[in-house]
């Protein structure tokens, strides 16, 4: 695990990109760290803001911490960047309405 | 899209303040002229929002459960030690340091155009900061008396998420104040919480005793030791839960020990009847063992004292769970701890009475709002609170969101429980005025103008949360509402 969270920050290092900030956000998020995986999916949805699944995911981690009035903005983020976008919650997830995956765990 | 049209600086002694321009994290809505005030005193920092059309009221937002000690901090500074560098988004700050914001949660959209002022702080202490929020509040209200622009609010009302939430009991409990609306709160006492946290801590010990680097080294009703790298001691926890449930990461790669963890955290939820999913298990062992350790070993709170109690006289688990069979097993084998000399001060922070001190002398309604399906702060734990309101013959409302999560309230929601709680607050008649969960959700629905597909306004009209004395045994020294009834 360690070495896994090494190589996402060496990533993020070398490569700053929205997808690094993003994975190596996502496993920072898993292991509870929520306040430094906020730091990195904010980054990602800044460096993308036209990516509104960028936004969905951020909404997410700030329900998780929790900050609602910054969540409640994060998806207001996902709108803008796509109008017309609809969301959904399911399993306590903000999601958008077309998607038909399972219900989370 | 958002403007702030004034920054205010002073230089009172004994406060700091901090020079500011637009922000990232805007707080003043459109058409909405603002000014907006640092402050630090207590050992925490805080800002105002006051809007030029004031009516008087200041409603002080409180924030939840935060270990990371460097959050700390002015708003809108680096989190990084030195002289404080200011900031407006994390971009202004070296490499991996988090530009602070000291959030009002989005209530600034709401309040402020209504001319209320808003507030919030950072709490001088991390973590259960109840054992010295109500003095971080008195800040701020001692900011806003002293400053000439100010004065002193009309009304002060308190509300708060999570841990803002037993900040906001605390206040209606301890501080003399006008109105409250706890969110998501953790309201049912200092003792209660804290002692559902340790049976959680223990359950796991029962499970994961001898799994290789799956165990805690310190005491369950003492917890884990905190560093200044909360972000590295959450790694650290959430490792050693994988070792031994395989979540949140993953389970082994060795198909036995991967059937093995699955077995244990399987039992880890028939035991707790933990509500949460796999990922969110992780969090609340860190609420047990990180969250724990950060106040019972502050030299400044608990000084070490432990806080557990589940012996002489034995407390009797063989009905807590759902399965009977692992419930005699978990009851022969759980560790005993005698009463801990830590739960005195633990109760005062908070004691969830109505009948006496500040508690009794309450004269203003309570609006509350909860979630029906929340996996950390448990419906019990408000029934607690509603509780000893109710024997105190306090005015409150309760109201459930019926959305899966912890504090995953819309912001329609939100705003229907505060416009009804102005309404109410304003009314000469409290008794006659006193809204129900059904009138606050249909304010919901009426002002629903977007938000989430399907469920916007998602009120539990109807819903009755269990008896935490149901959940794991009571402690004889709980408070009279979390008891069980006597025979």
């Amino acid at each position: 695990m360690r070495e896994a969270l090494a190589s996402l920050k060496d990533a993020v290092r070398t490569d700053p990109s929205p997808e690094n900030h993003a994975a190596y956000g996502r496993l920072l998020r898993d292991l509870t760290a929520m306040d430094d995986a906020l730091y990195q999916l904010r980054a990602a949805a800044e460096k993308d803001p036209g990516n509104a699944d960028r936004w969905i995911e951020l909404a997410n981690a700030y329900y998780l911490k929790p900050d609602p009035g910054l969540a409640w903005n994060a998806e207001k983020r996902a709108k803008q960047a796509e109008p017309g976008l609809q969301l959904r919650r399911r399993g306590g997830k903000v999601e958008r309405a077309s998607d038909s995956a399972a219900q989370p765990e | 899209m958002n403007l702030r049209n004034s920054i205010a600086l002073g230089g009172a002694i004994a406060l700091t303040f901090f020079a500011g321009t637009a922000s990232a994290f805007e707080d003043c809505p459109d058409g909405v002229t603002c000014t907006e005030y640092k402050g630090s005193g207590n050992g925490g920092y805080f800002r105002i929002t006051v809007p030029q059309d004031w009516d008087g009221d200041l409603v002080i937002i409180n924030h939840g459960f935060d270990l990371d000690k460097s959050s700390i901090r002015g708003h809108e500074t680096c989190r990084q030690s030195g002289t404080p560098v200011p900031c407006q988004q994390d971009s202004d700050c070296p490499t991996d340091i988090i530009c602070n914001n000291i959030s009002y949660f989005g209530l600034e959209e709401l309040l402020l155009p209504m001319g209320k002022a808003v507030a919030a702080s950072t709490y001088s202490e991390t973590g259960w900061a109840v054992f010295d929020s109500r003095k971080d509040l008195k800040e701020i209200l001692k900011f806003m008396k002293k400053h000439p622009d100010i004065g002193r609010p009309e009304r002060t009302i308190v509300t708060g998420f999570s841990l803002g939430g037993a900040v906001t009991a605390d206040a209606i409990l301890r501080t003399k104040i006008d109105g409250a609306l706890p969110l998501c709160g953790a309201v049912g006492g200092g003792l209660q919480t804290w002692d559902t946290a340790n049976e959680v801590r223990l359950v796991y010990d029962f499970l994961c005793e001898g799994v290789e680097e799956g165990t805690f080294n310190s005491p369950p009703d003492v917890g884990e030791p905190t560093t200044f790298n909360s972000g590295n001691d959450a790694i650290g926890m959430a490792v050693v839960v994988n070792k031994c449930l395989g979540v949140p990461i993953g389970p082994s790669e060795d198909p036995v020990e991967a059937a093995a963890q699955a077995d244990r955290l399987a039992d880890f939820y028939e035991i707790t009847q933990f509500s949460g999913t796999n990922s969110e298990v992780a969090i609340a062992m860190g609420f047990a063992t990180l969250g724990m350790g950060d106040f019972v070993r502050d030299a400044d709170r608990l000084g070490g004292k432990r806080i557990g109690w589940n012996a002489d006289p034995d407390l009797d688990y063989t009905t807590i769970g759902e399965n009977p069979t692992l419930a005699a097993i978990y009851d022969a084998e759980v560790q005993r701890m005698t009463r801990g000399p830590g739960r005195g001060a633990l109760a005062k922070s908070t004691l969830i009475d109505f009948t006496k001190g500040k508690g009794k002398a309450v004269d203003y309604p309570i609006l509350s709002m909860a979630g029906s399906a929340d996996w950390l702060v448990i419906p019990e734990f408000q029934k607690v609170f509603t509780d000893a309101a109710e024997i105190g013959g306090k005015l409150l409302t309760q109201t459930w969101v019926g959305t899966y999560g912890h504090c995953t309230f819309t912001e329609e929601e939100t705003a229907a429980l505060f416009l009804e709680y102005f309404d109410w607050l304003d009314s000469a008649d409290h008794v006659a005025t006193q809204p129900t969960e059904t009138d606050i959700a249909a304010r919901c629905v009426s002002a629903e103008v977007g938000g989430i597909e399907g469920d916007t306004c998602n009120f539990d009209l109807g819903y009755a949360a269990a008896e935490l004395h149901d959940r794991i045994p009571a402690r004889p020294d709980w408070v009279p509402a979390a008891q069980p009834p006597t025979p």
